[in-house]
């Protein structure tokens, strides 16, 4: 009958081992630093383009199943940037913000006339010199068919599995049931639970293509609640969101191991680029090759 | 002899012996067995009692707890599958066409490996604008989600090899109700209406649980298998509710002669009442089998709308006059007509509970609408002739299945159109047909074939009457009346037994009357005769069932529902009487 509403398309254990980029032999570490830092692009575009966070949040769900499994999409084939503005192109589209083609290639060029990878909010704020960031009309034209195109072999790539099911709400309705509000520093623990669901969506591990929005949910309120320091029940509370030890233990390792990750990115791309479009990503791949000899 | 009283003595030590071995077997036999279920039932206590235990306590004795073997615990796990590529269109054999539509093309088609017969709808596509078209997106996501029994089920999404090809492949049915109605030979009867009607609605009140709009609801989108399922298809329309009020919606939605008062009047926040009025429209087209409402634009629409619901006042419709398009429109002095509610006399078999339903569903003030739960709990459903169980359903010779032409008719809006407007207006006018429709009991608008019978009766009564008075004025009233009686009698019975024979349109060549096809309607004029008889052995029927087992028992079931479909159809027709005087009375 009817699809679970708490349930998501997960990506196989095949689809895992083999993801598309690596057939054609784009170094891992690259690959997951083109992932990261395409899906921190999905999100600081979301940002300019005034979305609500759920949007922005299944834009970079569906940029992530796009590169898994060996029929998936390949770096060597397509830029980070390109799938990460068609990505949220086709969100918004089935969302109730859509935005034009036009807003979101403007966005996408002011992102990319920015310095480094690493971009901070304060950067967003910034204002640049406009000449930076113009696009021609001749630009835009080519730039609207790539987006459509990449648009289309996205939905043909996930099967038209676009839709995403997302942990937020369930993570307020299980703070509800948990009876945390009563708490005086309860909205604190909120705020971090939150927080932890939106970097898990950064993940190099994929974690929102490998568990369902309860696991998350739950995941994200266990270390929310140990940072914060607000004592949960003694007795195995996450049974009753359906988690069991074993999965809350992963996905707590997961995301804490994201900060790590983050910091290491950062380290790697600072004052640089990360390579975003096919060119660059050859660039670099041959760059590597001629260092290693 | 000796030997022989010796040998049965013997014979008999033997056999006790044997007994009594018999009987220890049996003990000790009973003996395990009552051991083994104690047992058992020892280790299930031992197996249940932790599990009690710690419900119990609670988890406020740590020490312990982990001391008790931990029993497992039952978790949700929750399964969407994952996902794949689009597979090729390749892997589908195309068999015919079946319709070109606003949206695509349907087709209907065969998988190679499995044999299943689906029916394919091949996107149109317009780049140009925005990408992959909106309207396709929110088919194919809506339908991903809403999994009914009356919503038609889309299996998988191919593409081709032109990379903007795409195709979805869907359940295929043999029938939409327009094309069938079409091609009937006279309406659904009261039964085979309620089913219909309450597969739809419940098909549109899962949507509306799940915020879902269909917002082209008509009768080419809704289908018809063989085994009496309906369901409901093309969500080219359909999107969710939007959470906040303040996004404009666009009211150029629902095909024309479908679409609700408040969207011809130009509201932009409208929700579910706009599918209940389709729904309503539905419903009378199912029961006079022609749409009821078929405007030729939208003032058209408007004013056909306000004849046969009656005119807004402000007591019925407060917010009618804030609408945008409200205050060009001159209304008919509100006196005269202020008490004209709901024309009933368009449903002449209808029953009184039906035409409750009926101008509820199409009454034009939206808020007066019920919701799809509260039709389907509605007293017409529970009423004589209860609704006819979908096992029972007569089955008809398939057009989709064949190569066929279709008629054309509107369709819905298309994104960003823009509509013809509604200028200045008067309506004064509107209830002039319907004034002498009421008085004079004539029935040229009435578009039920049944209807034709009885203006002809009256015509020869009236020619009677007149030679009679004039050649003999010397006969009594008395005599005169039951003349008149008899002659009323006999025509009904001519008229009534021709039909049984002939069916209507046969006799609407015999009709020496020119004007009775309604000129707007194409389903009268053009419409070939369809005889029940082409139903059985309709090359169509068995061809498009895929199992040749079901093709036969559809084959028998046609004959028998034909048998007791002339039953009933008579058991219909005295009952229909009934409504004729509810209809008028009530």
């Amino acid at each position: 009958m009817q699809p679970s509403p708490l349930a998501n398309p997960l990506a196989t254990v095949a689809q895992l081992e083999t993801p598309g980029s690596q057939l054609d032999r784009i170094p891992p570490d690259l690959e997951d630093s083109a992932h990261f830092a395409g899906a921190r692009l999905t999100q600081a575009a979301g940002i300019l383009l005034r979305l609500p966070q759920e949007v922005v949040a299944q834009a970079i769900v569906v940029f992530m199943r796009f590169w898994v499994g060996p029929e998936g999409g390949s770096l060597a084939e397509f830029g980070a940037e390109q799938v990460s503005a068609a990505s949220l192109y086709l969100t918004t589209k089935l969302s109730a913000y859509p935005k034009s083609a036009r807003s979101l290639i403007n966005v996408y060029a002011y992102l990319a006339s920015l310095p480094t990878t690493c971009i901070g909010l304060e950067q967003l704020k910034g204002k640049m010199p406009e000449t930076c960031y113009f696009v021609t009309e001749g630009t835009y034209e080519r730039r609207r068919t790539t987006l459509f195109t990449t648009e289309q072999r996205i939905l043909r790539t996930l099967g038209f599995n676009v839709h995403v099911n997302l942990p937020y709400t369930l993570c307020i309705t299980y703070l509800q049931a948990l009876d945390i509000f009563t708490h005086p520093r309860a909205p604190e623990l909120a705020k971090r639970a939150i927080a932890h669901l939106n970097t898990a969506l950064l993940s190099p591990q994929f974690l929102y293509l490998t568990h369902q929005p309860p696991a998350l949910a739950t995941a994200a309120i266990y270390l929310a609640a140990r940072e914060v320091g607000i004592k949960m029940p003694e007795c195995e509370w996450w049974e009753v969101f359906d988690t069991d030890r074993e999965e809350l233990g992963f996905l707590c390792v997961g995301m804490l191991s994201l900060e790590g990750f983050a910091q290491g990115e950062r380290d790697k791309w600072e004052g640089k680029k990360c390579p975003m479009s096919v060119e660059d990503m050859e660039a670099e791949v041959k760059r590597r090759r001629e260092v290693d000899g | 002899m000796a030997s022989r009283w010796a040998n049965e003595e013997a014979d008999k030590v033997e056999e006790q012996r044997r007994k009594k071995d018999k009987e220890d077997k049996k003990r000790l036999k009973l003996q395990k067995q009552q051991e083994a279920e104690a047992a058992a039932q020892a280790a299930q206590e031992a197996d249940s009692r932790p599990a009690k235990r710690r419900r119990l306590s609670n988890d406020n004795e740590p020490s312990t707890k982990s001391t008790i073997p931990e029993a497992e615990r039952k978790l949700l796990r929750f399964e969407a599958g994952g996902w794949s590529p689009c597979r090729h269109t390749s892997n589908f054999e195309t068999l015919n066409h079946i319709e070109e539509g606003s949206y695509g093309w349907v087709s209907r088609a065969r998988d190679i490996t499995t044999n299943q017969v689906v029916a394919l709808k091949k996107v149109k596509m317009d780049y140009a604008q925005d990408g992959f078209p909106i309207t396709a997106l929110r088919e194919i996501s809506i339908l991903q989600k809403a999994r009914h029994t009356n919503i038609v089920r889309l299996q998988e999404i191919l593409s081709g090899d032109d990379p903007q090809e795409c195709v979805l492949v869907m359940e295929f049915l043999e029938h939409d109700l327009k094309t069938l109605q079409e091609e009937m030979s006279e309406p659904f009867l009261a039964s085979e209406v309620k089913t219909l009607l309450r597969q739809l609605t419940s098909a549109m009140g899962f949507l509306h649980e799940n915020y879902i709009m269909h917002r082209d609801l008509k009768t080419s989108n809704i289908l018809l298998n063989n085994r009496g399922q309906l369901k409901l298809a093309d969500f080219g329309m359909a999107r969710y509710i939007p959470s906040s009020t303040t996004a404009p919606l666009t009211q150029l939605v629902v095909t024309l002669w479908y679409r609700a008062p408040e969207l011809l009047l130009g509201t932009t926040s409208y929700g579910t009442e706009v599918d209940l009025w389709s729904l309503g429209c539905i419903f009378a087209e199912l029961l006079t089998k022609s749409p009821i409402l078929p405007g030729k634009n939208e003032v058209d629409q408007l004013s056909l709308i306000f004849s046969l619901c009656g005119l807004p006042s402000e007591k019925t419709w407060p917010a009618f006059y804030r609408l945008p398009n409200a205050k060009s429109l001159k209304l008919p002095r509100e006196h005269r007509h202020a008490n004209l509610g709901f024309n009933r006399a368009k449903f002449p078999f209808l029953t009184a509970s039906g035409i409750t339903l009926l101008s509820s569903l199409l009454a034009l003030n939206p808020n007066d609408r019920p919701t799809a739960a509260e039709v389907l709990e509605h007293g017409y459903f529970k009423e004589q002739p209860k609704p006819k169980p979908s096992e029972m359903f007569p089955t008809f010779p398939s057009k989709a299945g064949q190569e066929r032409r279709r008629k054309r008719s509107p369709d819905a809006p298309k994104r960003g159109e823009v509509g013809a407007g509604i200028k200045a207006v008067d309506f004064s006018s509107i209830f002039k047909d319907r004034e002498e429709e009421e008085s004079g009991g004539g029935g040229h608008r009435l578009r039920r074939p049944f209807a034709v019978g009885y203006p002809f009766c009256r015509l020869r009564l009236v020619a009677l009457v007149g030679s009679w008075t004039a050649t003999d004025r010397t006969r009594s009233v008395n005599d005169c009346a039951s003349v008149i009686c008899f002659e009323i009698c006999y025509t009904s019975a001519v008229y009534l037994y021709s039909r049984l024979l002939l069916g209507p349109h046969d006799l609407l060549h015999l009709c020496p009357l020119p004007s009775f096809p309604c000129a707007g309607d194409p389903s009268l004029g053009e419409r070939d005769c369809v005889g029940d008889l082409e139903r059985v052995g309709d090359p169509g029927v068995t061809e498009c069932r895929g199992e040749p087992e079901c093709a036969e028992r559809g084959r028998l079931g046609d004959l028998v529902g034909d048998r007791s479909r002339d039953r009933l159809r008579v058991r219909d027709r005295a009952r229909a009487g009934d409504g004729v005087r509810d209809g008028m009375i009530g």
